[in-house]
C-alpha cells in the first residue's frame, strides 16, 4: 500500500487554490481593463471641444455637431423649434432640462452635447459566463393579446398598459404626463413612451422616445429622457445595430439644449402642478427627427433601417407605459407605472397621455390615433381610452398602477 | 529577434470581443488574491490568448431587449414607496 505524505497533499491543494485565485483575479481585471477600453475608445473617438457639468453631476463633451457624422453635412429638421403648447383647461406645464435653466453652462456655437458616464461608476459584470450566453435568454414573446405587429422582448417579464393603431405612417405626436414614477429594484424600469414600428420576425423595427427611470442604466432613480432603438427585434444591440441614447451609434444630436439621458423635472404633484412631456417624431428629408417641448433634439438616420422596417416608414405606432419586473425576486414587483395610480383616478392623480395624433401622409398631415386600448393584467396596470374624444385633448388616455396588491398578487 | 504583435485582433472565442494587445501597465496590483472569488474554468471562459484584454465591440452593458445585465445583484429603491 502506497502512501502520501499529507504535507504534499495540502501544498498542492494550496497552490491549486492559489492558481484558481489568481485566474479569478485576472479576469475580473480583464473585466474592468475591457469596459475601461471601451470608454477611452468611445471617447477618444470624439473632438471634444470643451466639457461642461450639469448641476446633477452630468459630465458633457460639446463636440461639433458635424463630427458625430465623420464631417457629413448635418441635417436640418422640418421647421423651426417652436415653444410648447398649453391647453387651457387641465393646464400643465412642459418638464424642463438642465440645459435649459437660466445660467446653465453650454458649449460654444456650432457644438451639442454629448454625456460621458464616468468610467468608475460603470459596472462591468461579474459572472462571465452571464456575458457570453447570449443565446440562452427568455423568448421574444408578445402580451397575449397585442397587435400581431407588435413584439416585444422579454417574455412576461415586461408588464405593459398600452394602445396602439396599425396603420401606414411617418411619424406621431402627443404629450406625456412626467411623474418621478417610483420603481423598487435597480435592475427594473418604468416608463411611458411612443413606439413606431415596423417589420416582422427579427426584421421587426423600432423608434422609441419616453421618459424613464431606470437605476441600472441612469445610476440614479430619477426621470430620464430617453430613446431607443432597435433594427433586429431587440435581438442584438450595438453601434447602429440598436440600443439607449447615445450608448450606440445611430443616433445625431442636433439640439445644444436637450438631449437623451436629460434629467427631466419638475415632474407632476399629486392633486398639484401637473408637467408633461411633449414629443413629436416625423420622418423627414430620409431622416426620423424627434422633436421635445418644441425642440428638435436629433434624429435617427433612416438607413439605420432597412426596406421591409422603418426605413421609408412604420406601420404601427404604440402610446402606453412599460415594466419590468425582474423576476429575480420571490414576489411580483411592486414597481408603479405611471403616477402609482389607477386610470379611474384621473386628473392630477393618475398619468395621462394626450393630444395623440400620427403623421398620415409624407407632406405632415396629421390624423386622429384612434387607437384600441390593451392591458394584460388590468389589477396590476391598466389603462382607459378615450380616443375620439372631441375635447382639447382630443385622443387621450389614462394609464398606471401600482404593481403588487391584493388584486395582483 | 522580436515579433511585432498586432495590436488588435477578434477573439477565437466571441465574436463580440476584440482582443487588444497589453504591456506592462496593465499588470494586477500588488496586493492578496481574492479567495472569495468565483472559480472560473478558464477553458471556457478565456476570451482572448495570453498579452490581451478583451474589449467588447457592443455597448460598456450587456443588453438583452431593453434590460440592462450588470452581473451583480440589484439594489433595493432606498426611498419608500408613495402611498397609493
Amino acid at each position: 500500500m502506497s502512501s502520501q505524505n499529507p504535507d504534499q497533499n495540502y501544498d498542492e491543494n494550496q497552490e491549486a487554490a492559489r492558481g484558481r485565485a489568481v485566474d479569478a483575479r485576472e479576469l475580473a481585471d480583464e473585466r474592468t481593463e475591457e469596459v475601461q477600453q471601451y470608454l477611452r475608445d468611445l471617447y477618444d473617438r470624439r473632438e471634444v471641444v470643451t466639457q461642461t457639468t450639469t448641476p446633477s453631476g452630468q459630465q458633457l463633451d460639446w463636440v461639433p455637431a458635424e463630427s458625430q457624422i465623420g464631417g457629413a453635412r448635418l441635417a436640418y429638421p422640418p421647421d423651426e423649434d417652436r415653444p410648447p403648447t398649453y391647453r387651457d383647461d387641465r393646464r400643465a406645464e412642459a418638464v424642463s432640462f438642465e440645459l435649459q435653466r437660466t445660467g446653465a453652462e453650454r458649449g460654444p456655437e456650432g457644438t451639442v452635447p454629448l454625456v460621458r458616464k464616468p468610467i468608475e461608476e460603470i459596472r462591468p459584470g461579474v459572472a462571465l459566463q452571464d456575458w457570453l450566453a447570449k443565446g440562452n435568454r427568455p423568448k421574444v414573446l408578445p402580451p397575449p393579446d397585442a397587435p400581431p405587429s407588435f413584439e416585444v422582448p422579454g417574455g412576461d417579464q415586461h408588464k405593459y398598459a398600452y394602445s396602439y393603431l396599425n396603420v401606414t405612417c411617418y411619424g406621431t405626436e402627443g404629450n406625456i404626463n412626467a411623474w418621478a414614477t417610483w420603481v423598487e429594484w435597480s435592475n427594473e424600469f418604468s416608463l411611458g413612451q411612443l413606439w413606431l414600428t415596423r417589420g416582422t420576425g427579427s426584421g421587426h423595427q423600432t423608434l422609441e422616445v419616453g421618459h424613464q427611470v431606470y437605476r441600472d442604466l441612469y445610476g440614479d432613480w430619477n426621470p430620464h429622457l430617453f430613446i431607443f432603438y432597435t433594427t433586429n427585434n431587440y435581438t442584438a444591440s450595438g453601434d447602429n445595430l440598436g440600443g439607449y441614447n447615445q450608448d450606440v451609434a445611430g443616433w445625431v444630436q442636433y439640439s445644444n439644449q436637450v438631449y437623451p439621458e436629460a434629467i427631466s423635472s419638475p415632474v407632476s404633484v399629486f392633486d398639484g402642478q401637473q408637467y408633461e412631456l411633449q414629443l413629436k417624431v416625423q420622418l423627414w428629408e430620409g431622416n426620423w427627427w424627434v422633436r421635445v417641448n418644441g425642440i428638435w433634439m436629433g434624429y435617427y438616420p433612416s438607413t439605420l433601417y432597412n426596406s421591409g422596417g422603418l426605413q421609408s416608414q412604420a406601420d404601427s405606432v404604440l402610446w402606453g407605459g412599460e415594466v419590468v419586473d425582474a423576476g429575480d425576486h420571490p414576489e411580483r414587483t411592486q414597481t408603479d407605472m405611471g403616477s402609482g395610480h389607477w386610470p379611474e383616478d384621473g386628473w392630477q392623480k393618475c398619468a395621462y397621455m394626450n393630444g395623440l395624433l400620427y403623421q398620415s401622409a409624407t407632406d405632415g398631415t396629421m390624423s386622429r390615433y384612434a387607437a384600441t386600448a390593451v392591458e394584460p393584467e388590468p389589477l396590476c396596470y391598466g389603462i382607459i381610452g378615450h380616443f375620439n374624444d372631441p375635447g382639447s385633448w382630443g385622443s387621450h388616455f389614462w394609464w398606471g398602477g401600482s404593481g403588487r396588491n391584493s388584486g395582483c398578487p | 529577434m522580436p515579433i511585432d504583435k498586432p495590436d488588435v485582433i477578434p477573439s477565437p472565442v466571441d465574436p463580440d470581443y476584440d482582443c487588444v494587445r497589453v504591456g506592462s501597465g496593465t499588470a494586477r496590483p500588488p496586493g492578496p488574491t481574492d479567495d472569495a472569488a468565483p472559480d472560473p474554468d478558464p477553458a471556457t471562459t478565456r476570451l482572448c490568448p495570453d498579452g490581451y484584454v478583451p474589449r467588447r465591440r457592443r455597448a460598456t452593458y450587456r443588453l438583452e431587449g431593453k434590460q440592462i445585465r450588470t452581473g451583480e445583484p440589484p439594489t433595493r429603491n432606498p426611498n419608500p414607496k408613495p402611498p397609493g
